[in-house]
């Protein structure tokens, strides 16, 4: 059996994929994540675990499924947050942004 | 568990996957399956939740131990079965 | 002057539908009474969410089409014929009907007065929602007699429609620009033009981008808006022309060109 590699990080040039049509901005995330956090993190900045970029949230792709959304950066492609919501809760899975950053209102 | 173009998995038992309960589908009438319907290759898994029949499915690997995939490490259900309504983690 | 609200939990809320306002034979504005509305930013949307009388319910995400400084919230609907939202809200939803919803939404694609200028808005379809509610902002904003502020501040919208019918907030804008030499529209129509069109007759291009947008060194605000593949091509080719990808905000759709 084939040994599981980064292969699944290697992409097609965007609009390739069948998905791509389908890519909204981070501020297509921003309701659900209000869920979990007061300020909007759209205007916040992350850092990819990926390539180790950082840019604004709302800058960000996203992929919504109907089972939740999924963040990524547009430059490597790698997840930079999943979000799901069941009827009791909402799950976030932070682990492909190293660092988020809100600034406070001026 | 099921690799798919893009980083998602999901985890199915190899007892749900024998004996024609499952398929790997990689054309639709008489044409390859179209990539809005998860060709060139997907895994069509009839008797469980949708999120099991991954789109685009690249590798399947063949574990020993259980490991919750994308979505079920995200609030779905470890197995999925809908005759018991087993939708997000926590169901019975 | 825009409210700012403390920053609290953003919840679900009814509001009051007050009427639906006709714009083009597919779309519809709401306008909505909201009881304790915290002010909003031109450019953030709302959250809207239909329980079917069996539980099941359907959110689907509206920009806000009024300007901060107007007394009713507005939302401008595009009917979509697949839609599983949309034809409730612009077939069936009456004054006096209510509809939940929460908000506001975003704070990455969103423009202020103070932010600056100048501004070049490119829409798509129905994706001139939330930049106009950045023009009626810009045009509440500032007094009709500061020519010296507006002057600071020009503003040109480059605007995409199938037909001239489709053009929603059409008159609104021609009005505008009447009566304000500091903002420009235009338009450019993806199929038939009405007798006589002297205006642009194709998709949204490099060769139109380089006509109309500000030059790269002007260092312009740049918001566009509407189906993802517009907005994708849109964006690139400015970058491509030299603006900043930082000051390039995107706001997508979809496939389909609006919430469904």
């Amino acid at each position: 059996m084939k040994k599981a590699t980064n292969q699944s990080r290697k992409r097609s040039v965007a609009g390739d994929r069948p998905v791509d049509s389908l890519r909204l901005d981070g501020n297509a995330a921003a309701g659900m994540l209000s869920e979990i956090f007061v300020p909007d993190l759209t205007a916040g900045r992350a850092k990819c675990a990926g390539c180790g970029t950082t840019r604004s949230i709302g800058a960000l792709h996203v992929y919504s499924h109907g089972m939740g959304m999924v963040v990524r950066c547009p430059a490597c492609d790698g997840v930079v947050l999943r979000v799901a919501r069941t009827p009791t809760r909402v799950w976030l899975d932070a682990r492909g942004a190293i660092s988020i950053v809100i600034s406070g209102e001026n | 568990m099921a690799r798919s173009d893009g980083g998602y998995t999901t985890n199915v038992p190899l007892a749900d996957l024998t004996n024609g309960k499952a398929w790997i589908a990689f054309n639709y009438g008489d044409a390859p399956l179209p990539p809005e319907h998860g060709g060139p290759a997907r895994l069509l898994v009839p008797h469980l939740y949708f999120w099991k029949s991954a789109k685009w499915v690249r590798e399947l690997r063949f574990m020993e131990n259980d490991t919750p995939g994308f979505w079920e490490s995200l609030g779905y259900h470890n197995y999925g079965d809908p005759w018991r309504e087993q939708r997000y983690a926590g169901d019975e | 002057m825009t409210a700012r609200a403390p920053a609290t939990r953003i919840e679900w809320r009814l509001t009051t539908v007050v009427d639906v306002v006709p714009e083009t034979p597919s779309t519809r504005t709401l306008r909505l009474e909201v009881p304790g509305w915290p002010g909003h930013r031109a450019g953030q949307h709302v959250d809207v969410r239909l329980t079917a009388e069996d539980g099941y319910q359907a959110e689907r995400s509206y920009s806000i089409a009024s300007a901060p400084e107007d007394d009713k919230l507005a939302l401008t609907v595009e009917r979509l014929d697949d839609g599983e939202v949309s034809p409730y809200l612009t077939e069936e939803l009456r004054a006096g009907d209510k509809l939940e919803l929460r908000g506001p939404i975003g704070g990455y694609f969103v423009w202020d007065v103070p932010t600056g200028g100048p501004l070049f808005l490119v829409a798509g379809g129905s994706g001139i929602v939330p930049l106009m509610a950045m023009i009626r902002h810009r045009n509440s904003s500032l007094a009709a007699g500061d020519r010296e502020a507006r002057k600071k501040l020009p503003t040109r919208l480059l605007y995409s429609s199938r037909g001239w019918d489709e053009v929603i907030y059409r008159a609104e804008l021609a009005a505008l620009v009447d009566k304000d030499p500091t903002l420009e529209v235009v338009h450019t129509l993806t199929r038939n033009p009405p007798d006589g069109w002297t205006g642009f007759h194709r998709r949204i291009d490099r060769g139109m981008l380089d006509q109309v947008a500000w030059p790269a060194s002007d260092t312009p605000r740049v918001f566009v808006c509407g189906p993802t593949p517009l907005v994708e091509a849109v964006a690139g080719t400015l970058v491509d022309l030299g603006h900043q990808p930082a000051l390039v905000k995107t706001e997508r759709f979809g496939p389909t060109g609006g919430p469904t």
